[in-house]
């Protein structure tokens, strides 16, 4: 029974019944393809970066080499606590076992071994490799490369067990955290900030690798040193090399091995069998009652917001052109005008120095663009509802309401990402106090302007006429910031003060904005009317 | 009076909250008075003139593209008509269109919902738009989830997983959420299950029972002949003919001849 409980969980993972066979072998073509690049990259860096630290530090290699197991480890332990999660609480599963004779541990055991076979797979795939590079230039026994694939097996039960024994406390986070939106935006943003940082890091380490200078990078010598210090307490990872490195305590290290694994997948086991039973019987108690899960009415405005919410960050298209990149904005300004600044100032010095406030202009000029261009894609906010714009002209919801709520969400992660980008260039000293003011008065200008033009366009496009005039506002985000650009470099030419060519610039933006305003109750309300839905 | 004590009972009986009074609806629900509307060049509807009686079961028949859902478009507010007058309890759908809106429970010929949402949430989503009472709401929601077969999994589950069918069961639920005096259902069968299908048909005829108005098209003849009182049949932008079966009851039978008759089709 158990085999088949495992082989319907692969199943049910893996079986996509609308491809065609061509496609399917194209798919697995192209995976093993990207884990043989994976393989090759992990191997090239590990081998380059050993090549070096050998020369530094007699154990370099060796911490280096338990650091990136532990990684592995983690990872293992992360994914491992995705898939047991999803296929653990999984209602429709728990919902069609119920009713079988198979006890709950016999299911939990079989998931569990479904979750163990995938990270067996994934450690083979990236932590053998780096075993057998490691071994293969200090010339090793064959034992060691026979340990090599014994340890996917091994690090893999500590590592679906320490799964196990989080997937509750996961489960009961993954629920909060999905029924609130708020929560679900600040837990995108740091996950994208983190994974912008692991970005920059791994980076660095494939630019050290490539680096034919000597030691350098984020190899300083004081990390080599704090890590062999701390090498030693990373079990259960740092036991295993050991023992197969310089086999000494060879019994300890063994008992430490074989214990944590059983501590782990012992409680992992009882507390996901427990929690399985009570959880499901819950679901599977619920699904047979009929009454509502205390739907909270809202008012009309919260419910359109909302909406819009989820029009933002639930759907893939918009998370990827909008949400990401405002997250990314700060990051990415800060990135090029650090970049822009040292080169300016190491090698433009010159003309730096002829025109001084031209740096502070190319430098609001790159914020503006940014973030009026990111914020372009979220202004089409009739074009985002698709279909549903029906819903949007049927609902009894006055056009002021639709239009403030549809705006608004923009309107206010686009000025925070905006504030935030500014605040990290000023504080990183990027841009001076002026510019940093400057920057986010024209920003929030331009920033409101994106939106209302952007909404007006879109609600034309709608009309019976078919216009095409979202482009627009595209344009305009571009080309606005490099005239403000070319106002600064040429009023700075002629030595006009900076606060002038600053107000000029406002003054500017404001006109731009002025024509939106004037009429717009009507206009709006005229353009609303004539979308057309079909 | 009467007719109040009676409705509420019957509502009573089905558990479903009526919050909404229902004595003050002038005798046509939906008068459609010279409507011009046109795609560029193209018109569609040229001079339509219609009325829809309180308490009736309206069916609204004709070849396709011929103007049905045009229509339908125009009363619910979808698109903007070029000349005539629509007026929904009374009340003109241009100048006083969150009124009518108010009124009238839309089901359209597609499913369209935001399938990011879970059932629940939908239905949440359009109760707080409707500016509804909880306790309405919960009532409305508990009936309406027993009445089409739905369950809080079901209800809990991203509509993007739903099927056609169930699709346009939440569409369904969410026209009649707000406990609506007009229903307007634009091709609601298609992609039904016979069982769902033959829920739909009580509903509809449950909803004229409580003095409410019922607007319907359907390319299926057998729904329109068994469940409407009259019919109205269009062609060429107007209203060809119009069959009052309480009047002349033999004609449920012939309304697929008639039908083909008026496009000049073989009997």
């Amino acid at each position: 029974m158990l085999i088949e409980l495992v082989y319907k969980e692969f199943k049910k993972e893996y079986t996509n019944y609308d491809s065609k066979i061509g496609i399917k072998v194209l798919k697995l073509l192209l995976r093993l393809v990207f884990v043989a690049l994976l393989i090759t990259l992990e191997v090239f860096i590990f081998k380059s970066l050993d090549k070096k630290i050998t020369t530094y530090s007699s154990y370099g290699t060796y911490d280096f080499l338990v650091l990136f197991l532990l990684l592995m480890s983690i990872v293992g332990i992360v994914s491992s606590l995705m898939s047991a999660r999803k296929i653990i609480f999984d209602k429709e599963d728990a919902r069609l076992l119920s009713p079988l004779p198979i006890s709950p541990s016999t299911i939990v055991f079989s998931k569990m071994t479904y979750v163990y076979v995938k990270d067996v797979i994934l450690n083979l795939i990236i932590s053998t490799p780096l075993l057998i590079t490691f071994a293969s230039s200090r010339f090793f026994m064959p034992y060691f490369y026979v340990a090599s694939i014994i340890y996917p097996f091994i690090i893999s039960a500590f590592n679906v067990g320490v799964a196990l024994i989080f997937v509750t406390p996961y489960e009961f986070i993954y629920k909060l955290v999905k029924s609130n939106d708020i929560v679900q935006f600040i837990l995108a943003s740091v996950i994208v900030i983190v994974l912008c940082f692991i970005y920059q890091f791994v980076l660095n380490l494939f630019l050290t690798a490539l680096n034919d200078s000597s030691i350098g990078g984020v190899f300083s010598p004081s990390f080599i040193e704090s890590l062999h210090n701390l090498v030693k307490y990373l079990v259960p990872v740092n036991n295993f090399t050991s023992l197969i490195v310089s086999k000494e305590n060879i019994l300890p290290n063994i008992c430490i091995i074989l214990g944590l694994i059983l501590v782990t997948l012992s409680l992992g086991g009882i507390l996901s069998t427990y929690f399985f039973k009570l959880l499901n019987q819950r679901n599977i108690s619920l699904s047979r009652k009929n009454k509502n899960s205390n739907i909270k009415l809202l008012s009309p405005f919260k419910a359109l917001l909302k909406k819009e919410c989820d029009l933002l960050f639930k759907d893939s298209t918009y998370i990827f052109s909008y949400t990401a990149l405002l997250i990314m904005a700060p990051f990415l300004s800060y990135v090029v005008i650090s970049s822009m600044n040292l080169i300016m100032y190491t090698n433009l010095r010159f003309y730096t120095n002829i025109f001084p406030e031209v740096l502070e202009g190319i430098n609001m000029c790159i914020v503006l663009l940014f973030s009026s261009i990111i914020n372009v894609s979220a202004s089409m906010s009739f074009s985002r509802e698709e279909k549903c714009i029906q819903i949007v002209k049927y609902i009894p919801v006055s056009v002021k309401l639709t239009l403030i709520a549809k705006m608004l969400i923009p309107l206010i992660l686009s000025s925070f990402s905006l504030i935030v980008s500014s605040f990290v260039l000023v504080i990183s000293k990027n841009i001076n106090v002026t510019t940093f003011f400057m920057t986010i008065i024209i920003g929030l200008i331009l920033t409101l302007f994106n939106n209302v033009f952007g909404t007006y366009l879109d609600m034309l496009d709608k009309g019976s006429r078919k216009n095409k005039l979202s482009y627009l506002n595209g344009l305009i985000a571009t080309i606005f910031p490099l005239i403000l650009l070319v106002v600064h470099f040429l009023l700075g030419f002629i030595k006009v003060h900076i606060a002038l060519i600053y107000l000029l610039e406002i003054i500017l933006s404001l006109l731009l904005v002025l024509p939106l305003i004037i009429k717009c109750k009507t206009k709006y309300s005229k353009a609303f009317k004539q979308m057309e839905v079909s | 009076m009467e007719e109040k004590e009676m409705v509420n009972k019957t509502i009573e009986e089905e558990q479903i909250d009526l919050n909404i009074e229902v004595p003050d609806i002038p005798d046509y629900v939906i008068e459609i008075k010279d409507l011009y509307k046109g795609y560029g060049k193209k018109e569609v509807l040229k001079g339509l003139d219609l009325k829809v009686k309180k308490g009736e079961v309206f069916g609204y028949i004709g070849k396709n593209g011929i103007g049905k859902s045009t229509t339908i478009d125009c009363i619910v507010g979808l698109k903007d008509y070029d000349s005539g007058e629509i007026l929904v309890l009374g009340k003109d759908v241009k100048t006083q269109s969150l009124d009518v809106k108010q009124q009238i429970g839309y089901v359209p010929s597609e499913p369209v919902t935001y399938e990011s949402m879970t059932g629940n949430e939908y239905l949440q989503f359009i109760g707080s738009s409707y500016g509804m009472i909880q306790a309405s709401f919960n009532k409305n929601y508990n009936f309406l989830v027993k009445k089409f077969g739905m369950n809080v999994i079901d209800m809990n589950r991203k509509i993007k997983e739903y099927s056609h069918g169930m699709k346009q069961k939440i569409c369904l639920m969410a026209s009649l959420i707000h406990n609506p005096k007009v229903w307007i259902l634009d091709e609601p069968t298609v992609g039904l299950d016979i069982i769902v299908y033959e829920v739909l048909l009580k509903m509809i005829k449950d909803f004229a029972a409580f003095g409410k108005t019922v607007f319907v098209t359907s390319h299926n003849i057998e729904l329109v002949s068994k469940v409407c009182d009259r019919v109205a049949i269009i062609n060429d932008g107007k209203i060809a003919e119009i069959i009052d079966f309480k009047k002349e009851p033999l004609k449920r039978k012939d309304l697929n001849k008639i039908f083909m008759k008026i496009y000049g089709g073989n009997d």
